[in-house]
């Protein structure tokens, strides 16, 4: 830095001789001080008061660091910077403490706190959760040290699209299952009721598994024509929340787990392991 | 596989060509073509086939990472200097208040503001905790049982795939952790462990509500 060479008594610039700053060179009053504000809080400066010494956090000599401390109270009052509540707040803590050490105390020492602990269990894990931070700070991450990489896919994807299914299409095979079931309905007992959450859940688990499947592999047979449109249900609102999707392909609906929605089912079924 | 395809390089085509982790699930399910009669492998040949992509990657400038949301293929790291000058001056910097807001997020979650003021002695500047928000590195995951009932901050999956983590254990450990955990607010005695396990437990039923009809 210029400011720095320049406070040498003579500056030996290309053979000439300075003895004094040259006119046009302006240097900042406090160029050479640390900048108060550099400081995230009191604590903050506390820490950089105690390292800068190499104090024990666990035994503070508080009556040296709270002189220090009020100095830079006082620098940043010169600098013009507001001193913030919590400075000031931790000023009158350190001095509370400073005149509670400096206090005889009549009763027994033994059982008796040391006025300091509290203030050096915060720095303590301020400390800690600061390392922490600077860990954080240089561990590898995206966009500074490790880049994702972006392969340009082939202009002509050959991509099938399969026809949209067409709503007299999902009522007609519904339609079809439910005269199917119809002739089934007199082989049950007595259906419990069928809850349309549960039928979401199976849809989506088979799915998960199969990845596509048609309607009528989805029904259960003892679940009779109440388990079709219960099903029927599930589907309407899986396909309207967009887990699913439904493509034709020929005269069948086929039902296709939606590959953007996996993430969530794959949660589930590791919540279920455990 | 037909035509000669195999299994690596089409699984290799599409991590190449995607610019988000993919998991194995996911992967899988884009093997699936509408049409076809093709058995999906099975999660377990996939991990194979990961595994011979990391393999074949050692001596090349990219590698194969599992993260938090899946897998992803990257520059590495020694290559940063290079790669960064392309992309300019955009490489984000962040605050000392900001990583250590961050520190105490991702290491005491679920955390309320009031914690991270005890902690640091400071405020929390809303800035931050807007920065934090925007790129997807803290969300709220519940409301603490503390008057008040302010809001719980924990980090996200997001947030383990930016500095390439799989989960939070694979954060640095600091032994002293477990005995100032509890410094500032009387948080209840729960450990690490439990919280993360608390916040998984939130995390799934959250998607069990979503699907209430």
């Amino acid at each position: 830095m210029l400011t720095v060479k320049s406070e040498l008594p003579i500056a030996i610039v290309q053979g000439q001789h300075w003895t004094q700053y040259p006119k046009d060179v302006y240097i900042p009053e406090n160029a050479l001080e640390i900048s108060v504000d550099e400081f995230t809080g009191p604590l903050d400066l506390l820490l950089y008061l105690i390292k800068k010494q190499n104090f024990d956090i666990l035994n503070i000599p508080i009556v040296k660091i709270t002189a220090q401390y009020m100095e830079y109270i006082g620098m940043m009052q010169e600098l013009n910077l507001e001193p913030v509540a919590e400075y000031l707040a931790m000023a009158a803590l350190l001095a509370e403490i400073k005149s509670r050490m400096l206090l005889p105390n009549p009763e027994s020492n033994d059982n008796e706190k040391d006025p300091r602990s509290r203030l050096a269990e915060q720095l303590y894990a301020y400390n800690l959760f600061q390392q922490a931070a600077a860990t954080l700070d240089k561990w590898p991450r995206l966009e500074r040290d490790n880049f994702v990489t972006k392969v340009m896919p082939p202009n002509k994807m050959p991509l099938v699209v399969l026809p949209t299914v067409r709503l007299e299409e999902i009522v007609k095979s519904i339609q079809f299952l439910i005269e199917k079931n119809r002739r089934v309905k007199h082989h049950s007992v007595l259906i419990g009721q069928i809850s349309v959450k549960d039928r979401i859940f199976a849809v989506l688990q088979l799915l998960t598994t199969k990845l596509t499947a048609t309607f009528s592999e989805l029904l259960l047979f003892d679940q009779g024509r109440m388990g079709v449109i219960v099903t029927f249900m599930a589907i309407l609102e899986l396909v309207k929340t967009k887990y699913i999707e439904l493509t034709q392909d020929d005269v069948y609906i086929l039902l296709k787990i939606n590959p953007d929605n996996l993430d969530i089912l794959d949660m589930e079924r590791k919540d279920q392991i455990k | 596989m037909s035509d000669g395809l195999t299994l690596k390089q089409i699984v290799e085509a599409i991590l190449l060509a995607s610019d988000r982790p993919l998991s194995l699930e996911k992967i899988r399910a884009l093997l699936i073509r509408d049409n076809s009669s093709m058995e999906a492998p099975s999660l377990k040949e996939l991990r194979l086939v990961l595994d011979q992509l990391i393999l074949d990657y050692s001596n090349r400038s990219i590698e194969l990472l599992e993260v938090a949301s899946g897998w992803r293929i990257q520059i590495r790291q020694i290559y940063a200097p290079w790669v960064s000058s392309l992309f300019g001056e955009r490489q984000p910097r962040y605050s000392k208040a900001l990583l250590e807001i961050l520190a105490i997020i991702a290491y005491k979650q679920p955390v309320t503001r009031a914690e991270i003021e005890a902690i640091r002695g400071v405020e929390v500047n809303s800035q931050i905790t807007k920065i934090l928000f925007e790129r997807d590195w803290i969300q709220i995951v519940g409301r603490s049982s503390n008057p008040g009932h302010p809001e719980l901050l924990a980090t996200t999956r997001q947030f383990l795939d930016y500095f390439g983590l799989r989960t939070l254990d694979e954060l640095p450990q600091y032994n002293d952790f477990k005995n100032v955990i509890n410094v500032g607010e009387t948080m209840a005695s729960e450990d690490l462990v439990a919280t993360k396990q608390a916040r998984l437990d939130f995390d799934c039923n959250v998607n069990e509500e979503s699907l209430d009809i």
